[in-house]
């Protein structure tokens, strides 16, 4: 399953890119509209997402699919 | 040429700063922040580790770290971004007037009314003198680290946790100390830090950055395009986009990360012992000769950073300075922005003329300054 976190800002894009990075996930960074940039990372559960709350990286939804 | 105006703007760059610039005006030139596409992407990834490279030096969060074009804009962006009606703010007696001025526009404007605390080389006395003036309506303090002018050392770290102690915003600006002097956002008490680029961080011209805490929430002084939120007219209110509407100077954000590197490869104690030692060298040498006027005591570690400013014989600063100028020697005359420093130093008169040196001054380019001097 790909999980399209929205994060707003390139900034926060970032910052959510290196904690997942920390974490073992690889992601990538796109653009993407409760605009901006969003992460795009596989992962069988919405772990990516709880690890970034953790972490206090604003997250503005997430889309499954 | 003999460059001892470091003050002004370091003098020469590393070479590794010119390289960063050239390279990003070849491979970033893509508006970071905006496009999906990888080349902005990228970039937005080499801003991005501007500002940890900033956060590593200094201790604030990386995503707190907002770039502006030099210092003065980010000490407009975080006084009048902090203050509201009826608002009392506290500055320094030696303030530059990138922070001077901001805070006498908002008192003609009727918005605040504000108190100047008295520097004291009695580090005690200088906390002291800002206690005495903190009011209810005090929400502000606001003062340098170090004197443009006199290089006069301010204790910020107590300064800071007196501001704490009452509730008060403490807002430092770094001109003459980033990269010269160790500064640490948790450790020296900063809520907000106000630092030049181009300066002792060896950065090109035109880059400069706002730094805040966590619990700092600034109101935007200036609103545009962050790229985010687009369908909103509302300003975003999260650092560092709320900070830095309109396109980013990458090459110069770059050119100020290698800058940064330069400086943490150095070691800044190492720096600042280096230009110490340029100082005191001159300030011996100045002190043996009669027709020398200084204002400071003998430059140290505790009270001073590596500025230094005299007169000679009955001279007007600026004669000074256009003699040492024929012999190629760059020194800064007059008044340096800087109106409340010498008003309290009384040199209205004539201003002072002002020698600062860099990590790359030698003893041999001091030596040729002040035999040039005892030739006027």
């Amino acid at each position: 399953m790909s999980l399209y976190i929205k994060v707003g800002s390139i900034t926060n894009a970032q910052r959510a890119q290196k904690v997942l990075k920390k974490n073992g996930y690889r992601s990538s960074v796109r653009r993407n509209p409760n605009c901006g940039y969003m992460i795009v990372v596989d992962s069988s559960s919405d772990d990516p997402v709880n690890i970034l709350k953790n972490h206090h990286v604003e997250i503005r939804g997430v889309d499954r699919s | 040429m003999i460059y001892l105006d470091n003050s002004a703007t370091t003098n020469p760059k590393p070479h590794s700063v010119k390289s960063a610039v050239n390279r990003a005006m070849e491979r970033f030139s893509f508006n970071s922040g905006r496009g999906g596409y990888r080349q902005s992407v990228d970039t937005a990834g080499r801003i991005f580790s501007v500002r940890e490279r900033i956060s590593d030096m200094f201790g604030f969060e990386p995503q707190n770290i907002a770039f502006t074009n030099n210092c003065t804009t980010a000490l407009n962006y975080a006084i009048k971004g902090s203050v509201k009606k009826g608002d009392h703010v506290i500055i320094s007696s030696l303030e530059h007037n990138a922070c001077a001025r901001p805070v006498y526009a908002l008192a003609q404007r009727g918005i605040i009314t504000y108190d100047t605390a008295e520097f004291s080389y009695d580090k005690e006395k200088t906390v002291d003198n800002f206690k005495a003036l903190i009011k209810p309506q005090t929400t502000l303090i606001v003062c340098m680290h170090a004197s443009n002018v006199f290089g006069c050392l301010f204790p910020i770290k107590e300064i800071g946790a007196l501001a704490r102690q009452y509730g008060i915003r403490f807002v430092t600006d770094a001109a003459q100390t980033a990269g010269v002097i160790p500064i640490n956002a948790d450790n020296d008490n900063v809520d907000i830090m106000c630092a030049p680029g181009h300066k002792g961080l060896y950065g090109p011209m035109g880059t400069g950055f706002l730094a805040v805490q966590n619990s700092v929430s600034l109101r935007s002084i200036l609103e545009g395009g962050t790229g985010t939120s687009s369908l909103s007219l509302e300003q975003p209110e999260e650092m560092p986009e709320s900070m830095e509407s309109g396109t980013l100077n990458n090459s110069g954000i770059i050119g100020l990360g290698a800058g940064v590197d330069f400086v943490s490869q150095k070691g800044i104690d190492n720096i600042y012992s280096h230009e110490l030692k340029m100082v005191q060298s001159i300030y011996k040498e100045l002190e043996k000769m009669p027709k020398v006027k200084l204002y400071t005591p003998y430059p140290t570690k505790n009270n001073c950073a590596p500025i230094l400013s005299f007169n000679y014989a009955d001279y007007s600063s600026e004669k000074t300075a256009s003699l040492l100028a024929k012999q190629n020697i760059a020194v800064r005359s007059g008044y340096h922005c800087s109106m409340l420093a010498h008003l309290f130093f009384s040199t209205l008169d004539r201003g002072t003329v002002r020698i600062s040196p860099s990590a790359f001054t030698t003893f041999n380019e001091c030596e040729i300054f002040m035999k040039n001097l005892k030739k006027l």
